[in-house]
């Protein structure tokens, strides 16, 4: 099964882009306050430097995907030790992100209904994506891409009247300091881990230092503009108080007897996004214990990692432990997304050079 | 091929989501709110519940298309729990399209009602929000006539298309307004008016010019006692005072939500007027600059068509010479306007902030300007444009 470059690219621009639909932009108004948007961009552009320069020995890999460079690299030890604790992590993580994505829609759509009903529709998709394996997953993303895409471009029109250009000033918000301290939130660029997992599905392998710099600008694109909309749309201090800030530009949304409140593009946008990013990082859990532990076969897993990733959400009960542990989790997934990819590939490009020599 | 017909098929039944379904009719859907301060701490709710099976129906007169329940509780949502022992349908609070405070309840601040309100996503951010002496009062003598869907009447006699010039605000810009950094903002005030008011004509007490009136002090007949009557300027969340008919002309002129105004201008000692139809055709330029005094110029861009020529004028003045009244009239008073929220309301109510915020780089920059307080010594410059188009469809006489 080979993944063309342009689904791959859709894929892991959707997974970094699924973040906007959660509290994630008020991190960047939190921050710079009217300059937000600013702080977005440094974020951005400190992301994509890091995948340049992880890119730069990523190019000269001959390894499938990570797990084969860091076997080469330290040793199978390590690397089972590495795939283990990040498959502790990642599925700690999509327990969380099944419990955040479950609240949100029982909070906006289903206030009377019990969250085992909605969790139980993302589990069955996610069930469904681990059967189907990465092909699918992909080709599904290429199909889900224009449509967010457009949906998303409906949201911001709609928003649009409640502009005001005001909103940005003072220009550097916090201060130059709080926009520059915006590099610490490359955690919004996590799921370019992910192109390391997929790099041995290519049809080119050369291509994916391509494909992870197109889907690092077309979602940093993406959040930029979401969180610009937004400064524009809602004045600092009020703007920092909302936990879904698309959520609240969606029920912004008055156009006269015809239009009013569009929360059926959020909840289709929320739709889109939870069944892609949890059904593929649900299966990028199998695919790491499959690589971590050499298993031939993922399938007979899947009945054992759905009910434990089920049963973790327990833990998640209120949403100070969950905002807790969102911190925790995404800064020990920075660490495996762009240090362990960094460190790996150089060592791998080390130890070739020394064999050759 | 079966199996996945059957798990289709399986799929649609099961998806179809009929196990709690809810029909339109099986709801009360709210209309308008209304909040007065009640004793013991609580407060007197009125929800406004419309009738679908009055509003239906083709009648002239809008009777009972509205139906008004008061409670007293401690918060809104406790009255919904309340009012839903009185009613056959549940509470649904998606069509609310009016909120109304009493002025008690205003001075106190409003922050504890509409946080409350926008964290429940039941009720719309663009729900309208009012002021009323005794909102319980405005909603039972409600009487919309010319229109018999409620919902329809609140949307219209607040859109900016059918009064030439009205205050309005939705609960979001409200919530925004408190709470963000000086900025205030203006609420449209609701009452009863009453036939048998008798109005006293006295010159003293009108601060600007002929348009400076208080309907509430008007007699007005109408099968509608219900009406708008004027604007409230906030300070965060609270009341500071209530303005008159010519300050919401001028508030109006500043936030550029004009469309067409008639607007009177006293021309000479014999109190003749000169009535003018005004249009903003540009959007004002405000230009703030913050130094030891802040110095706010104001420049308005209005076409006027003139409607009323009394007598004895029109033969002596022409459009130029009454460019200049007009010009002058509104240079002075809107001048006095700005003075008057500056130095005896003390709050920018025409949040001159926005402006005066791009002259600083950095919010701490900002803050420690304190525009608060430099407001209040403000110096006001003011230039109306104003050019007389045409004087309707009669030659210039």
């Amino acid at each position: 099964m080979k993944i063309a470059s342009k689904d791959a690219t859709k894929l892991i621009t959707i997974l970094i882009v699924s973040k906007i639909l959660f509290s994630d932009i008020n991190i960047f108004v939190k921050g710079s306050m009217s300059a937000s948007y600013l702080e977005a961009i440094m974020c951005a552009l400190v992301s994509i430097a890091f995948f340049l320069i992880i890119s730069c020995f990523f190019k000269k890999s001959k390894c499938a995907d990570i797990f084969e460079a860091i076997e080469f690299s330290f040793g199978r030890k390590i690397k089972i030790f590495a795939g283990t604790l990040f498959l502790i992590l990642i599925l700690s993580y999509t327990a969380l992100i099944l419990k955040l994505y479950t609240d949100a829609i029982l909070t906006i759509a289903y206030p009377n209904s019990p969250a085992f009903f909605v969790m139980f529709f993302i589990m069955l998709t996610m069930v469904f994506s681990a059967y189907a394996g990465i092909g699918t997953i992909t080709k599904f993303s290429s199909v889900c891409v224009s449509v967010m895409l457009t949906l998303l471009a409906i949201l911001y029109i709609l928003a649009s009247k409640n502009i005001d250009i005001t909103n940005i000033f003072p220009v550097l918000g916090n201060g130059a300091g709080n926009i520059l301290m915006g590099a610490k939130n490359i955690f919004m660029y996590n799921e370019i881990l992910f192109l390391f997992f997929i790099s041995g599905f290519l049809e080119k392998r050369e291509d994916a230092p391509k494909i992870g710099l197109k889907a690092l600008i077309y979602s940093s694109v993406i959040i930029v503009v979401s969180t610009l909309f937004y400064t524009l749309c809602i004045p600092y201090p009020a703007s920092k108080l909302f936990n879904m800030p698309l959520l609240q530009l969606a029920s912004s949304t008055d156009v006269s007897f015809f239009l009013q409140r569009s929360e059926g593009i959020f909840f289709l946008l929320w739709i889109f996004s939870s069944f892609l990013y949890l059904g593929a990082t649900f299966y990028f859990s199998l695919y790491t214990f499959k690589r971590t532990f050499d298993s031939s076969d993922i399938k007979a897993l899947i009945p054992s990692f759905i009910v434990t990733v089920f049963s973790s959400t327990w833990f998640f009960k209120n949403t100070k432990i969950i905002e807790n542990y969102y911190i925790i989790f995404t800064s020990l997934f920075v660490i495996f997304s762009f240090l362990v990819p960094l460190i790996a590939y150089i060592f791998e490009n080390i130890k070739r050079r020394r064999k050759n020599v | 091929m079966y199996k996945k017909l059957m798990l289709v098929l399986f799929m649609c039944f099961i998806l179809s989501g009929c196990y709690d379904r809810k029909e339109i009719d099986d709801y009360a859907y709210v209309i308008a709110i209304g909040v007065d301060k009640a004793e013991g701490g609580k407060y007197k709710f009125t929800a406004s519940v419309a009738n679908p099976n009055v509003i239906g129906e083709a009648k002239e007169k809008a009777e009972g298309a509205l139906s008004n329940i008061t409670v007293e509780a401690t918060d809104f949502f406790s009255a919904t729990e309340i009012i839903n022992y009185n009613l056959s349908k549940k509470i649904n609070l998606s069509h609310t399209n009016l909120i109304i405070f009493s002025k008690s309840i205003a001075q106190k601040g409003l922050k504890t009602f509409t946080d409350s309100f926008v964290r429940e996503l039941k009720i719309r951010p663009a729900t309208l929000v009012a002021i009323s002496e005794d909102a319980t009062s405005y909603l039972e003598n409600l009487k919309p006539i010319l229109e018999i869907n409620p919902e329809k009447y609140f949307k219209e006699i607040f859109d900016e298309d059918n009064a030439n010039f009205l205050e309005s605000a939705t609960l979001s810009e409200f919530f925004y307004a408190t709470n963000a950094d000086e900025r205030n903002i203006v609420l449209p005030v609701v009452n009863v008016v009453d036939d048998k008011n008798e109005k006293k004509d006295d010159a003293e007490d009108k601060t600007y010019n002929e348009n400076d009136v208080e309907l509430t002090k008007l007699p007005i007949k109408s099968g509608n006692k219900s009406m708008i009557t004027g604007i409230a300027f906030f300070a965060d969340d609270k009341l500071i005072s209530t303005g008159t008919y010519a300050e919401d002309v001028f508030h109006s002129f500043i936030s550029k939500k004009t469309g067409k105004i008639s607007y009177t201008v006293n021309v000479s000692e014999k109190n003749d007027n000169l009535v003018v139809s005004m249009t903003e055709f540009k959007r004002p330029k405000i230009k703030v600059k913050c130094e030891k005094i802040p110095k706010i110029s104001v420049e308005l861009f209005v076409d006027c068509e003139v409607v009323y020529l009394p007598e004895g004028i029109s033969k002596s003045k022409d459009s130029e010479k009454i460019s200049k009244i007009v010009q002058d009239d509104l240079n002075k008073n809107i001048k006095l306007y700005l003075e008057k929220t500056s130095k005896t309301l003390k709050c920018d109510i025409e949040n001159f902030s926005k402006y005066a915020k791009r002259n600083f780089l950095t919010y701490k920059d900002w803050q420690a300007y304190n525009w608060k307080e430099k407001y209040k010594n403000a110096d006001f410059f003011v230039d109306a444009e104003v050019n007389v188009v045409k004087f309707g469809i009669l030659e210039n006489d």
